[in-house]
């Protein structure tokens, strides 16, 4: 198995196990607290780090390419 | 340097839409009243304010309700502080709506809006409830300046605006980009298109994860769940799994010549799809998303003036950032194919 059908299959299972937990109503008090208190800016917080943590594992993974391909370059010259 | 120049502005763009986006206060509000049920009879409630200033001017605070035509004044106001008042009404008639809006005017905060504020309870029946009292008179203007609009259960999180919208705007500038080259590609079979062909779309996806992650936190807090069954979310799903097979496909097929050109037919099918799912099927039903059932993305409503001023140096900050990173993808393809081709002579 690949590396995207890797990320498909953990895409759906998330999705999946996100409907259930919706049923399930797994009420975290800590975390409502946190979000919904002062105007729900919490929440805006979350969101930017969201788009951080994300472009960060991006670049991660740009620069294990990256060093691969050092690696490849030294082992052909 | 005069090579960076789009790149450096991108990235100022996102850092000013950034810091404006966080920085600027959200507009006075009114976002909630406890309890929020008017009786039949004496009912006080107690009206909570966000950045309101009610001890400033407390004797020109102005308080009603309206019900359908029909406007209720209160009978007895008192300031408690800056973002508390205490109010008691009387009202005994039944009027046709179940809900109260709730309207509250002060001269520095100018008129606040909770729709639905209160329900109803065990009111009298009235054959002619048409008491129009006039307290709504005399109203203060809104004083202006710049802020964002504060709307009842988004809040704060209205900037999210600013954060959300524009990683979806940015993968289908991205998408574009993969379609232009994988056209290109089957028209001349040239490798490096298909290269940036297929950066483009792994950068498309990068944006479309943040975009579906930072809209499951958004909805958890405003709509009450990580996920709702929406036509806009669920067509962005699927869009997202439609490019996932792109990857797919193009790595179990070994043929390197084939693959391209599999990739290519199959990504301009994919774009179509991502299309329809993402920008046609969503506006034909209504749902919770705002924009859908009608407008593109954001009604009038959701964005005002001051927010487009932001919204849009975002945007474009953000698709710039997103071909920025698909260019770095793109030279390092470039440079792996030259490897392989290296190490295959």
């Amino acid at each position: 198995m690949n590396k995207y059908s890797l990320i498909t299959v953990l895409f759906i299972l998330g999705g999946l196990l996100s409907g259930l937990s919706a049923n399930a109503q797994a009420s975290g008090d800590w975390l409502e607290n946190t979000m919904l208190t002062s105007g729900k800016i919490n929440v805006v917080v979350a969101v930017v780090s969201v788009v951080f943590v994300l472009l960060v594992i991006y670049l991660i993974s740009i620069d294990r390419k990256l060093s691969e391909m050092e690696k490849n370059e030294i082992k052909n010259s | 340097m005069s090579k960076y120049w789009w790149k450096i502005l991108s990235a100022l763009l996102v850092l000013t839409t950034l810091i404006f986006g966080l920085r600027a206060p959200l507009a006075p509000g009114v976002p909630m009243v406890s309890p929020d049920k008017i009786n039949n009879g004496v009912t006080s409630v107690t009206i909570t304010g966000y950045n309101t200033h009610f001890t400033e001017n407390p004797d020109k605070v102005v308080v009603w309700l309206t019900n359908g035509d029909a406007t209720f004044c209160p009978y007895e106001l008192a300031v408690i502080d800056d973002t508390h008042l205490r109010v008691t009404f009387s009202i005994t008639e039944k009027i046709a709506d179940s809900f109260f809006d709730l309207y509250v005017n002060t001269p520095k905060d100018g008129t606040m809006y909770l729709p639905s504020a209160f329900l109803q309870s065990k009111l009298e029946v009235s054959l002619q409830p048409d008491r129009t009292e006039n307290c709504a008179v005399n109203l203060s203007a809104d004083p202006g300046g710049f802020n964002y609009p504060n709307q009842p259960i988004l809040n704060e999180t209205i900037r999210n605006i600013f954060y959300h919208v524009p990683t979806w705007f940015a993968m289908l500038f991205v998408m574009s980009i993969s379609l232009v080259f994988s056209i290109m590609n089957l028209g001349t079979s040239k490798t490096k298109y298909d290269i940036a062909a297929e950066s483009a779309a792994h950068v498309g996806l990068l944006f479309a994860f943040i975009g579906l992650a930072t809209g499951s936190v958004w909805a958890r807090f405003t709509w009450g769940a990580w996920w709702v069954s929406d036509p806009r979310l669920n067509g962005a799903a699927i869009a997202v799994l439609i490019y996932l097979a792109y990857f797919i496909l193009k790595s179990s097929v070994n043929d390197k010549e084939k693959a391209a050109r599999l990739g290519a037919v199959y990504n301009i099918f994919a774009f179509m799809m991502m299309i329809v799912f993402v920008m046609v099927l969503p506006r034909m039903t209504d749902s919770l998303h705002p924009g859908v059932g009608g407008n593109p993305a954001f009604s009038q409503y959701d964005l005002d003036d001051n927010m487009r001023m932001i919204f849009y140096p975002a945007v474009i900050g953000w698709i710039g950032m997103a071909v920025w990173i698909f260019q770095i993808k793109y030279r390092m393809g470039k440079l792996k194919f030259k490897q392989l081709m290296h190490e295959q002579i």
